[in-house]
């Protein structure tokens, strides 16, 4: 029977004795990182509370200047193309593959050594780190060294097992090291600038904020860049990111397996991979030339348009020219007209119809509750004080329909937010500035006759006198602080009756006295409140006697 | 013994080569000759098992190549372009190889460092093209494997080294039973070199003969008669090139030689010669029969 051969050791010994540098170097940047702080810390003879300090700035990703995160990265994705060189290149391709070693363990011995140039480093780092701190003149948990060891080689790891994916799927090294880049970023960037972009087209829409650092797992480094610090090992988070190593292993695993030697010549190896390419190019330049021409000549729709459709024409253009290699693609435009087409029926249905966008209020009957104030604030749109009034909700639509005719109005003069949670469960979410005249005031105040309105706007509606610690009364150039019972029972009334008989609303600026209530921090529970303070600022009115009343010592 | 049945090979819509049927027998220097992108290359790149066949095989003692470890350790492939290890010495390199061919031999690499006469250890990249080309075949032959796969093996060596090689490769052939498959437009070095010749054109192998064989089945007539060309000669002999200059006629005839004496010598002419071709001479016919033009370079 024959015998199963293996060439681990070929291929990786000589790997290991090509690219020791580049891990040599990754270990001389993390000694710089962490245990060269530690030294110099206790060199300097600081005391233990600024030893505590620096530890915590030491055990982040904050190191040289924040660019902390980007050298891991590099030094990463430079592991993946040293070792990866190999099969991006015509003629080292055909020179492995000629060899009698099976692409199978050409890729296993290749990622293999991009493990251990990472795992040395590190490793050695830790045991370096240990050896400082078990001096025991530093206060430092194990756990937060052996967490920060661990998790910069699984970051590490994530970022080269990318790079890895990307140097089976790409034959240029620049395209190589730029994708991977790019590919952290992108989703955080489309999400962002795309939102961006839909408020230029439809000013009146409010973007939902998405969260997308669960990402983490499999584009780190993003969340390093953002200073989020050095994610603590959990179960799950040890699952995850296993999970998301595992993935991008197989990935790369199945595609460098299927790749044919031949597609060496192809910046792009697998043909389906250069449409995904190019309409993300096409529709990321598209974004991007868009926002900064938009934002930089702040001109309206068209204009965005326009700018869109040069954008798009770029990119699409730029990825063509890199997939052929050649300077002149026109006759290569067919998949852009097919996007631009597509683009113009989306932005057709996006601005003409309710299909994508609902442009048009809902029907009264359709809305459970409404949010309508001159602020935003999240916490109140997901309080229990939202309008159920029927007939104020008809007055909110009524408005908003007012509203819409102000499409291109760009004033400053007034502003609404409008929320509208619907029997079905969705929210519309509206925001028009501009200047609407006397007719939107008018609409308004209408609406704020509604004690729901008066709940939802008015906090201090909401507060228990006895709640109330002291007042700061803001008059003239003067500021009073109140703290006598009768006076600020006194000053509660005349606010609260103010607004409940429509003497004082949120609408106008013709206020005289800027009254700040401070509530007593035993009553945060109360009022949901877990940590902080609660102060109620309102803009009233009060005569002079009143005042010299309320001042009177 | 190699064997190529039903072969084909595409690069996306283009297809390089088109059913090729070679048998490459065991011990043979096989050439394998064709004008500029006939398939060459990628013939060679899919009988090392680089490539991988999209129909058809190619294999060995019954074995497919492509991602066949065992097989592969018994054959090695210079390439027209060969490639080293940055800043690999060529000791960096043989002890490379060493690691993954079994059949690897110190005494032979030991041998043919006098023969070449480099410092095992300077950096290859340092070399020039042509010490790079006898670098690598220094390395191949020090494997020892039982095919070699030699891809336009003597560009950049000087007339010495093209001889030297030669003959190292050939004392392998004899001794070992060595096979060898090489592709080279130098057809002249191919000539005194291969027992075997496969001419492939767009893609298709036109014609696979012993060189012997194919050399007598392709000649050059030049005859003179008294009065005019008799009109049997022309329709009975496959004529591929035919020149009248004063009385004497040229003929390139493709078929058997003495049956085309004996019929030329039924006219009684005045004058009588066949000439062998070169192989150059006989792959510009065969590639002009086969639709390449042959007008402009045939003198």
């Amino acid at each position: 029977m024959r015998k199963k051969t293996y060439c681990f050791n070929p291929i990786l010994l000589n790997d290991l004795k090509r690219f020791w540098i580049l891990s040599a170097f990754y270990s001389f940047i993390l000694f710089l990182l962490v245990p060269l702080k530690l030294l110099n810390l206790i060199s300097e003879h600081v005391n233990i509370g600024e030893l505590i300090n620096s530890n915590n700035f030491i055990f982040t990703y904050e190191g040289f200047m924040g660019l902390q995160p980007l050298i891991i990265f590099l030094i990463a994705i430079f592991i993946a193309v040293a070792l990866f060189y190999e099969i991006q290149n015509c003629k080292s391709n055909d020179h492995i593959h000629s060899l009698p070693i099976s692409k199978k363990d050409i890729f296993i011995n290749k990622v293999l050594a991009g493990e251990i140039l990472i795992f040395i480093p590190c490793f050695i780092n830790y045991i370096i780190t240990e050896i400082i701190v078990l001096q025991g003149t530093i206060p430092v948990h194990h756990y937060k060294i052996i967490n920060y060891f661990i998790m910069t080689f699984i970051n590490t790891n994530i970022l080269f097992l990318q790079g890895v994916f990307f140097a089976v799927v790409t034959t240029n090294v620049f395209l190589h090291v730029f994708v991977s880049f790019a590919i952290n970023l992108v989703p955080f960037f489309i999400v962002e600038m795309g939102n961006d972009l839909l408020n230029i087209i439809l000013p009146e829409r409010l973007s939902e904020s998405i969260s997308l650092y669960n990402l983490k797992y499999i584009l780190p480094l993003s969340y390093m860049i953002e200073g989020r610090g050095v994610d603590t090992i959990t179960i799950k988070n040890i699952i995850l990111y296993i999970l998301s190593m595992a993935l991008l292993f197989l990935l790369s695993y199945i595609l460098f397996i299927k790749r044919k030697n031949e597609d060496i010549n192809k910046t792009i190896t697998f043909n389906f991979l250069n449409d995904v390419f190019k309409y993300t190019t096409t529709f990321i330049s598209m974004i991007i030339f868009s926002l900064i021409l938009s934002g930089y000549f702040k001109i309206g729709v068209t204009f965005t348009v326009i700018n869109c459709i040069i954008g798009s024409f770029l990119g699409y253009y730029i990825s063509e020219m890199i997939i052929r290699k050649e300077l002149y693609v026109f006759n290569r435009l067919k998949g852009y007209f097919i996007y631009l087409g597509i683009a113009v029926v989306f932005l057709i249905l996006l601005l003409n119809t309710d299909l994508i966008y609902k442009h048009t209020p809902p029907r009264a009957e359709e809305v459970k509750e409404v949010y309508i104030s001159t602020q935003y604030n999240e916490d109140k749109i997901n309080s229990s004080y939202l309008i159920k009034d029927k007939n104020t909700i008809k007055n909110i639509i009524s408005l908003q329909k007012y509203l819409i005719g102000f499409k291109n109005n760009r004033g400053w003069e007034n502003q609404v937010y409008i929320v509208y949670k619907l029997n079905n469960g969705d929210m519309i979410k509206r925001y028009y500035r501009g200047n609407f005249g006397n007719e939107f005031i008018t609409q308004m105040e209408e609406i704020s006759k509604n004690i729901q309105y008066k709940k939802l706007n008015y906090d201090i509606l909401n507060i228990d006198f006895s709640d109330i610690e002291c007042i700061d009364l803001n008059y003239g150039k003067d500021v009073y602080e109140v703290t006598d019972k009768e006076k600020i029972r006194k000053i509660y009334d005349i606010v609260c009756d103010g607004f409940m008989n429509n003497k004082f609303n949120n609408l106008g600026n013709n206020y005289n006295t800027f009254v700040n209530f401070k509530i007593k921090n035993d009553a945060l529970k109360k009022y949901n409140k877990k940590y902080g303070d609660i102060r109620i600022y309102v803009n009233i009115n009060l005569d002079e006697d009143t005042i010299n009343n309320l001042i009177k010592k | 013994m190699i064997k190529v049945e039903g072969l084909y090979k595409n690069y996306g819509d283009f297809e390089a080569l088109k059913d090729i049927n070679l048998t490459i027998p065991k011990g043979s220097v096989y050439g394998i000759i064709g004008s500029n992108g006939a398939g060459k290359t990628t013939l060679l790149k899919t009988i090392s098992g680089i490539y991988k066949p999209d129909k058809g095989f190619a294999k060995i003692e019954d074995e497919d190549i492509y991602e066949n470890v065992h097989v592969k350790k018994r054959m090695f492939f210079v390439l027209d372009d060969p490639y080293y290890y940055h800043n690999y010495s060529i000791k960096e390199m043989a002890s490379f190889y060493k690691s993954i061919y079994e059949s690897y031999s110190d005494e032979k690499y030991e041998n043919l460092k006098d023969v070449f006469k480099i410092d095992e250890n300077k950096k290859i990249k340092n070399l020039s093209k042509g010490m790079k080309r006898q670098v690598i075949i220094w390395l191949a032959l020090s494997l020892n494997t039982d095919v070699l796969i030699l891809d336009e093996p003597l560009d950049g060596l000087d007339a010495v080294m093209r001889q030297k090689v030669k003959k190292i490769i050939f004392e392998e052939v004899l001794e070992r039973q060595l096979t060898v498959i090489i592709s080279s437009h130098n057809l002249r070095e191919l000539e005194d070199f291969c027992d075997h010749i496969a001419i492939i054109h767009s893609g298709s192998v036109i014609k696979e003969k012993d060189i012997d064989e194919l050399k007598n089945n392709i000649f050059k007539i030049q005859f003179a008669f008294s009065g005019d060309v008799p009109k049997e000669l022309t329709e009975k002999l496959d004529i591929l090139y035919y020149k009248q200059s004063g009385k004497v006629t040229t003929f390139i005839v493709k078929g058997d030689r003495k049956k085309a004496e004996d019929l030329i010598l039924k006219y009684e002419p005045i004058l009588l010669d066949i000439i062998p071709l070169s192989l150059e001479e006989i792959f510009i016919h065969e590639m002009g029969e086969a639709g390449y033009e042959k007008e402009n370079i045939l003198l």
